[in-house]
């Protein structure tokens, strides 16, 4: 008994120094955008040792990759899926809003209809896009299950004919969602269908191409980034006192 | 090797406690964590904004060993069929954060709400004190 305490405290004292040496071990690497954001460096991860980076995944907002104000609401998703010596290559997974844009545009009294498509892409991606279409008052259940179904066959048939590049680009241009739009005009008139979600669940041949324009990207790029910050701490102040009406609530 | 590295600030404001956890920017690697019961004594004191401001020192000096000049910060509450509103330490975590130097990326808010789950607890009379 006494022996196995002591050696259960040493191999405690062991793990308390190797945690250290642990860090001292690992190596930062560079998590690179794919291809289809011309490879731009997202950020940084510490590994020891490169086949740990396999699977993890980084959120980038779009106004991070473009600089464009007007998508910081979209998040973009990666996942790391091979390393070359210090750089990591990723691949796009899917796209996500910020729960704060989606809790802005949800209100009481109007109706938030979502749907839920998988579509498989001209290169053979299959996707699964989440529209969540916001009417200016109460929509009836039946215009509902029509629009969903417009939705449904609209997004497959344009599916059909875009490369998953095309479709990503469509997301974050905001064009897919004004196409919908526009078809649903038919069943009952939107004020705006938005892209809530997409993930992709099979990956399809070949690697999607570039969807952002060089020169947006290259220069302003590092201009951009004082900006973003100065922006980051107006933006802090607000969220700040949010959190404090939230708190005295 | 001295780059602009950015890291994830995941704080967890509960109104019993509050734990930081300062990880990169895929959220894989812990770099550090801090939390109330570390900083100060009292128990009832773990969730009190000076307890968080003090977590987020400590956070930031692990912050700044490990070059990092930014971190994008992930606002959580309990969530779930519990309280959906962050504890009183968040907001000052912050601030302490920003305070100690650390550019401020996004703030977002993570906290995990049901789409529908399971009832909350307290019976149907609420917890009576």
């Amino acid at each position: 008994m006494a022996s196995s305490t002591v050696a259960s405290r040493k191999t405690k004292g062991n793990a308390g120094r190797k945690v250290k040496d642990k860090w001292k071990a690992k190596e930062w690497y560079n998590i690179h955008a794919p291809r289809m954001f011309n490879e731009i460096v997202i950020g940084e991860s510490p590994a020891a040792d490169p086949e740990l980076l396999l699977g993890r995944t980084a959120e980038v907002t779009v106004q991070d990759l473009t600089g464009d104000f007007s998508k910081m609401h979209i998040k973009l998703k990666f996942k790391i899926t091979g390393t070359d010596g210090h750089e990591a290559k990723t691949e796009f997974i899917g796209h996500d809003l910020t729960s704060d844009y989606v809790r802005r545009l949800t209100r009481r009294k109007k109706t938030k209809t979502d749907h839920v498509v998988d579509v498989m892409t001209f290169d053979h991606f299959f996707v699964r896009i989440k529209t969540m279409s916001i009417a200016e008052r109460r929509v009836q259940s039946s215009q509902e299950i029509g629009m969903r179904s417009v939705i449904g066959t609209t997004l497959t048939a344009m599916a059909e004919k875009m490369t998953l590049s095309d479709i990503v680009k469509s997301i974050i241009s905001g064009d897919l969602s004004k196409d919908l739009a526009r078809a649903c005009r038919v069943v009952i008139p939107m004020k705006r269908i938005e892209i809530r979600k997409s993930e992709i669940l099979k990956v399809g041949d070949g690697e999607p191409e570039s969807i952002i324009e060089e020169v947006a990207v290259a220069a302003p790029e590092e201009a951009s980034e004082e900006v973003v910050t100065e922006e980051a701490a107006v933006e802090e102040v607000v969220e700040e006192s949010a959190i404090e009406e939230t708190a005295s609530e | 090797m001295v780059a602009a590295k950015w890291g994830i600030a995941n704080i967890y404001a509960s109104y019993n406690n509050i734990m930081i956890t300062l990880t990169d920017v895929t959220g894989a690697e812990t770099l550090a964590k801090a939390t109330g019961g570390m900083v100060v004594k009292q128990a009832k004191d773990e969730s009190s904004p000076y307890a968080a401001q003090k977590a987020a020192e400590k956070i930031a000096e692990a912050a700044r060993e490990k070059d990092i000049i930014g971190i994008h910060v992930r606002v959580r509450a309990p969530g779930g069929n519990k309280s959906a509103s962050p504890g009183p330490g968040a907001q000052a975590a912050i601030r302490a954060l920003a305070r100690a130097g650390l550019k401020i990326g996004r703030i977002e808010d993570v906290t995990p709400i049901p789409h529908d789950g399971t009832k909350k607890k307290g019976g149907r009379r609420g917890r009576r004190v």
